[in-house]
């Protein structure tokens, strides 16, 4: 089925037009994005149940104006009283303005945005919208999953299940700009917890995709899996300290991919003179058996999308060719800041907040290799699955991820011990350069959410193939 | 809004509800470097409403919610069909009973801020004023400041008849720092949050900043150390803190997370380093999460949670609480840590790594797994004190607990006011 635009903006999108033809009658650029993303997310664990909106759901407007030197933005959720609207946009784009220049303060200069006229929208597709069930069908079928999981294991003290959704709409009005979209993603987490005498464990595994509640039937193929991840963690031991061979699956090489040159060549960091990449750009970063990509339109997954939240249109960005830096990922203030194209990354966590350039769906393209032979190999070395968090560094391409579970591999063979947690840390062109093995398919997973810094949470997806590399492991 | 949600909630069977209103107000400033690279302005509405609904089952008392988030533009036709949605799902979510917040003759004080009487824009320009102070040396200073100050006004209503409200204040500086040596530029990052008028805190912060990306300019790349003493500063124990109150909390006690026991020393039997003395203040001055009320609209006060290391209370949200069948407390999200036995300069006085910056410090409060990358540390090796970089640590805070040592001396750093330095002896840093 089509997903549906929200009623809430087509009901304000002649307010939204309204507002931009008052305010350009005195200001060269004016753009209002509207979004309304609707969600619920269903929790299961033991002796509780919750049913709450989605984390990500949010219903407002925020307006970009050119303010003579630069943009200045307000984001507000009520839309009834334009005047009063008017007023308040006036005072952040005139007052505040004129109180920051007689207190000084110098601003960065920006030119007028310049855009082609466009009007264009997207409607996503998914097989079964939450809507056409009861909540007592969804609850149902998450409890099963949860007692199923329960029932696996003595050493099991809960079994977190969870599935959240969201429908997200947009439209984007600006003198010459009208985009509309509408799409649907939903993501589940099961995470079996355990306890023996060596303590708390608990293993993680996600579910993501442009889908809807049909991912619930991928979530229930999962559960032995995941009971069978916590028991191996439960025997694991610490990792010994040092440098060894490694294999990441796919979950631990997309988040190498997102801390090492996603958040690296994201180009309002090159704005800001923080990333290292600038200097590198096509210059060798990587071995030549490494592609990298991201984009709204280079992978169908929970950061697909039409059109950004500056009303630019979704790209589809090769980052790495054969180990060369060749592009990175920029907003629409950046790129113009810089002189690129602008590649369709800038997001906003909410209208409440600003846009930066962020990615979308991230990851390693696909070699040859088999995942036995990485195996095969390996002397002494850890095949690292799945991760728990990651940060990145691109000012100094220092990385730091974290894998859930190392396990052991000894001349050429997994031996059944396990490691945890695995905190893989070093230097991201070392680390990349030394990847000596791609595996052929790869697989994207969009369960999380990713921060700059320590804030501004977007959606992104991450991914990849099997690699073999060479790593600091503590 | 709040009478319309009302009479939209008389239209649907709910046995109970709760509505929370926030509106924020906000002011927000992006620099990079001295330059000004956007203005922003905020004023955003919300409403919250949990939907309750009580039922039996086999002689079982069961408790469902369903909450949700409304814009204060919706109609009431919109508002009953989303409470007839959210009532819907409530009546299939099957907890234990728990009660709901009583109405209280009790008076909370208001949360006290200098930001109540002053313009956003005239803190702005102090604020800013202090992040550059000190950003006048040729080979480094401020990469990058984003300035957030936000004034908002909460409410609680409920069905049994509570409805309190405050005035909620907080401000939020991300700082970037960098030094170029030798052709080669390096950074630091941090997030400064307050609640109160403090410029200058903000400028020393600035300062010392500065001070170590210089540091780090001038590191070398740490060699592995073992059976070291491991010195980890504030920002680090403010999550290992955190820890410890997460395994007093309720919620963690009623999942079978945690292992603390009432009347038990949560560090063992055997301590021979500091013990533990925790309590919850509700009300601590400059902390961006204070608040006399928790989101259930419950009225917050002071909690002993651990004295000389013995756990002295569970504390949490009505809920919990409740199902544990104890004293509600609330939930409270400012902590205080005593200070420790020794000076920083005994904790000092020999051989040690210390940890200044790490590119993300990681507490797992579940399995008491922490360590990260060190992005900036001093290493003392009885003689001389070297920075260095590169290095990490990986440990288990339940299993080194019964030997941790506390500064004496004392520092706040947002929500946690407590010790600024602890020291774990036989550590282990791997090397570059």
């Amino acid at each position: 089925m089509k997903v549906q635009m929200s009623q809430f903006l087509k009901q304000n999108k002649d307010n939204m037009k309204d507002l931009v033809n008052r305010l350009s009658a005195d200001f060269a650029y004016v753009s209002i994005l509207g979004s309304d993303t609707r969600g619920t997310t269903y929790r299961i664990k033991k002796n509780s149940t919750s049913v709450e909106d989605s984390f990500w759901n949010e219903r407002g407007f925020v307006a970009r104006v050119y303010n003579g030197t630069g943009f200045s933005e307000y984001s507000f959720n009520q839309i009834g009283d334009l005047d009063a609207l008017e007023r308040a946009i006036r005072e952040i784009v005139t007052d505040d303005v004129g109180l920051l220049e007689s207190d000084e303060i110098s601003f960065l200069e920006y030119p007028v945005i310049e855009e082609d006229p466009i009007k264009d929208s997207f409607f996503g597709e998914i097989e079964i919208h939450p809507d056409e069930r009861s909540p007592e069908e969804i609850i149902s079928t998450l409890s099963s999953i949860y007692e199923r999981g329960m029932g696996l294991s003595g050493n099991l003290i809960n079994f977190n299940t969870v599935y959240d959704y969201a429908q997200v709409s947009k439209i984007f009005i600006s003198g010459k700009k009208d985009l509309e979209q509408s799409y649907f993603w939903s993501t589940g987490t099961v995470v079996p917890i355990g306890k023996n005498e060596k303590g708390v464990k608990y293993a993680f595994k996600s579910y993501s995709g442009l889908k809807g509640l049909e991912l619930l039937d991928e979530m229930k193929e999962g559960v032995e899996n995941a009971v069978a991840e916590l028991e191996m963690l439960l025997t694991a031991d610490p990792v010994v300290p040092g440098e060894y061979d490694i294999i990441c699956d796919p979950e631990m090489a997309g988040l190498i991919a997102h801390e090492a040159f996603g958040h690296g060549v994201e180009m309002d960091m090159f704005v800001k003179k923080r990333a290292k990449a600038e200097e590198y750009m096509n210059e060798r970063v990587a071995s030549p058996v490494v592609q990298m990509y991201d984009g709204a339109r280079s992978a169908v997954e929970v950061s697909s999308y039409l059109f950004d939240d500056e009303g630019t249109l979704g790209t589809d960005t090769q980052i790495l060719e054969n180990g060369i830096l060749k592009a990175g990922l920029s907003d629409l203030l950046s790129a113009m800041k810089l002189g690129t194209v602008p590649t369709g990354n800038g997001k906003r966590e909410s209208f409440e907040r600003k846009a930066y350039a962020r990615m979308t769906n991230t990851f390693f393209g696909p070699g040859s290799d088999s995942v036995d032979d990485m195996i095969s190999s390996i002397k002494k070395g850890y095949l690292l699955e799945s991760y728990s968090s990651g940060m990145e560094d691109p000012k100094n391409w220092g990385i730091q991820c974290v894998a859930s579970r190392g396990k052991e591999i000894i001349d050429g063979k997994l031996t059944g011990k396990v490691v945890s947690p695995v905190y893989l840390t070093g230097y991201v062109p070392d680390l990349l350069q030394n990847i000596s093995m791609v595996s052929g398919d790869i697989e994207l997973k969009g369960g999380g959410a990713c921060g700059k810094g320590h804030k501004e949470m977007v959606k992104t997806s991450i991914g990849g193939p099997y690699l073999k590399t060479r790593g600091r492991l503590a | 809004m709040i009478e319309l949600i009302k009479k939209a909630l008389n239209s649907v069977e709910a046995d109970n509800w709760k509505i929370l209103e926030k509106e924020v107000l906000s002011k927000e400033l992006f620099f990079i470097r001295k330059e000004l690279d956007m203005n922003r302005g905020k004023k955003v509405r919300k409403y919250t409403v949990t939907l309750y609904k009580n039922f039996e089952e086999e002689g079982v008392k069961y408790t469902g919610s369903a909450t949700f988030e409304l814009s204060p533009e919706m109609t009431e036709q919109e508002l009953v069909s989303r409470f007839e949605t959210g009532l819907l799902a409530a009546s299939f979510v099957k907890n234990p009973y728990y009660p709901l917040v009583e109405p209280t003759d009790r008076i909370q004080p208001g949360l006290k801020s200098d930001f109540a009487s002053k313009d956003f824009m005239e803190m702005m320009s102090g604020f800013q004023k202090a992040v550059f102070k000190y950003d006048n040396l040729n080979l480094g200073g401020v990469n990058s400041a984003e300035f957030f100050i936000n004034k908002s006004d909460v409410r609680f209503v409920n069905s049994r008849g509570v409805d309190v409200s405050y005035k909620k204040y907080n401000g939020e500086i991300e700082l970037i720092t960098d030094w170029n040596e030798n052709n080669e530029s390096v950074e630091l990052f941090q997030i400064i949050g307050f609640s109160d008028y403090c410029p200058e805190l903000i400028e020393e912060e600035a300062k010392a900043q500065i001070e170590n990306s210089r540091d780090r300019a001038l590191a070398a790349p740490s060699k592995e150390l073992k059976n070291i003493n491991v010195i980890l500063n504030t920002e680090a124990l403010k999550e290992i803190m955190g820890c410890y109150v997460n395994q007093t909390n309720a919620q963690a006690v009623y999942d079978q997370y945690s292992r603390a026991e009432i009347g038990k020393v949560f560090q063992g039997e055997t301590v021979t380093g500091d013990l533990l003395n925790i309590r919850l203040n509700p009300f601590m001055a400059n902390s961006p999460k204070s608040a006399p009320y928790d989101n259930d609209g419950f009225p917050l006060s002071e909690q002993l949670i651990y004295k000389d290391g013995v756990v002295r209370k569970f504390h949490g949200s009505l809920q919990y609480t409740s199902y544990l069948g104890l004293e509600p407390t609330g939930t409270i999200r400012n902590m205080e840590v005593e200070g420790g036995s020794r000076t920083m300069e005994e904790l000092r006085s020999e051989p040690y790594f210390e940890v200044v910056s790490f590119s993300d410090f990681l507490m797992n409060p579940l399995t008491g797994d922490f360590g990260g990358e060190i992005r900036l540390g001093r290493y003392f090796d009885g003689e001389k004190i070297v920075p260095v970089t590169g290095a990490s640590i990986s440990e288990n805070l339940f299993k080194i607990h019964h030997e941790i040592y506390l500064s004496k001396e004392t520092t706040q750093k947002e929500n946690y006011m407590g010790p600024k330095i602890l020291m774990y002896p036989k550590g282990h840093v791997t090397g570059v």
